[in-house]
């Protein structure tokens, strides 16, 4: 049996075409912009979490979502916004996700499961589930909001809520729920 | 090309001798970050250890803390850890290893400030914990101080930080 070495030529330009194109140094420089564009958008722009836990129920359950790292970059975060928060003062490999109910300055209550920001009730439509939280006033400082999750029928002790400096935020949560499972936690 | 070739060959021959420096001569920073990285790999355990190894382990993780230790993990994940001294810390391990079949802690996000008398130093952290007793993980920041006692970083102190406080929440 013998080799025709004009084959082999051929089969091997084909398979270099394939894999290099026609300019490997076009190629190459295709790949190292499409590697460093993903590694930017990953690293300072669109962060996938994985969700874990019943305290955003029925809003978002268990599965992947996004968190948009540059949402607060034009402007503050806002009433109603889910979010991101760090756990520890800095990275972001685990974060709660809740919701923001309170802004900077305001004074937040609970009577009847119901959240009052100035003495004024709250309209929360994502609210689905029946709550008995009892909050007396508790002002928030200059760069304070206040965040809970969207399942109050959880005793208040046993639900992570409360206040946290703005610098916790890492960002807004878009809404990309029941993917399957990737660190996100919402006790 | 071969202008390329030798242009990467010097950049990974720098980035290769300044990892190896940070190895070979870490910062105080990094000797405790690589301390409490270890801490967390010495309290994890898995189902298949031996009674030596069970024995062992409350030793293990009490060498990181200083005779003078004080926990104060409150109710976190629905048990309470308060220490006063390594041997009642050691004790406290005992008992908890003995009602666990596994447990893997990770200390994730870790952010070290160090005293400018470098002979203290405070440590920030997520800290994850999942074990045979609960389906889900726990999850806690946690503030560490340690000293360098006989030229080792000792954790002195151990207290968990609310993430989101409340003034009415129940007190840890």
């Amino acid at each position: 049996m013998t080799a025709d070495p004009a084959n082999a030529n051929t089969y091997e330009s084909l398979w270099r075409r394939l894999v290099l194109g026609r300019n490997p140094k076009r190629t190459f420089i295709r790949i190292a912009v499409l590697v460093v564009t993903v590694t930017v958008l990953r690293a300072f722009v669109f962060l996938p979490i994985e969700t874990n836990g019943p305290s955003m129920e029925p809003t978002y359950r268990d599965g992947i979502n996004i968190v948009n790292q540059l949402a607060y970059v034009f402007h503050p975060p806002r009433r109603g916004d889910v979010v991101g928060i760090r756990v520890a003062e800095t990275g972001h490999s685990i974060m709660y996700m809740k919701r923001i109910i309170g802004l900077p300055g305001e004074t937040i209550s609970f009577h009847h499961g119901k959240a009052f920001i100035n003495g004024e009730p709250l309209d929360e439509p994502y609210l689905k589930y029946h709550s008995d939280w009892e909050m007396p006033p508790e002002t928030l400082g200059p760069d304070e909001y206040y965040f809970t999750g969207d399942n109050r029928s959880m005793p208040r002790p046993l639900h992570t809520q409360g206040r946290a400096h703005r610098s916790r935020i890492v960002g807004k949560v878009i809404l990309w729920r029941n993917l399957p499972a990737f660190s996100l936690l919402s006790d | 090309m071969a202008k390329f070739t030798r242009f990467f060959v010097v950049i990974g021959l720098i980035a290769a001798a300044i990892v190896a420096w940070r190895v070979l001569f870490p910062n105080p920073e990094r000797q405790v970050h690589n301390r409490l990285v270890a801490l967390a790999k010495a309290a994890s355990f898995s189902g298949g250890d031996g009674n030596f190894a069970k024995l062992a382990y409350g030793n293990r993780v009490a060498d990181f803390f200083a005779p003078d230790i004080e926990v104060d993990l409150g109710a976190a994940a629905g048990q309470t850890l308060r220490a006063s001294g390594r041997d009642d810390l050691l004790e406290k391990l005992m008992v908890g290893r003995a009602a666990l079949d596994w447990l893997k802690v990770e200390f994730l996000d870790i952010s070290v400030t160090v005293a400018p008398d470098r002979q203290s130093a405070i440590a920030d952290l997520a800290g994850k914990a999942t074990s045979s007793k609960e389906k889900d993980f726990f999850v806690q920041e946690m503030k560490f101080t340690l000293k360098k006692i006989g030229g080792r970083w000792l954790i002195v102190r151990v207290e968990l930080v609310k993430t989101l406080s409340s003034a009415s929440a129940a007190p840890f």
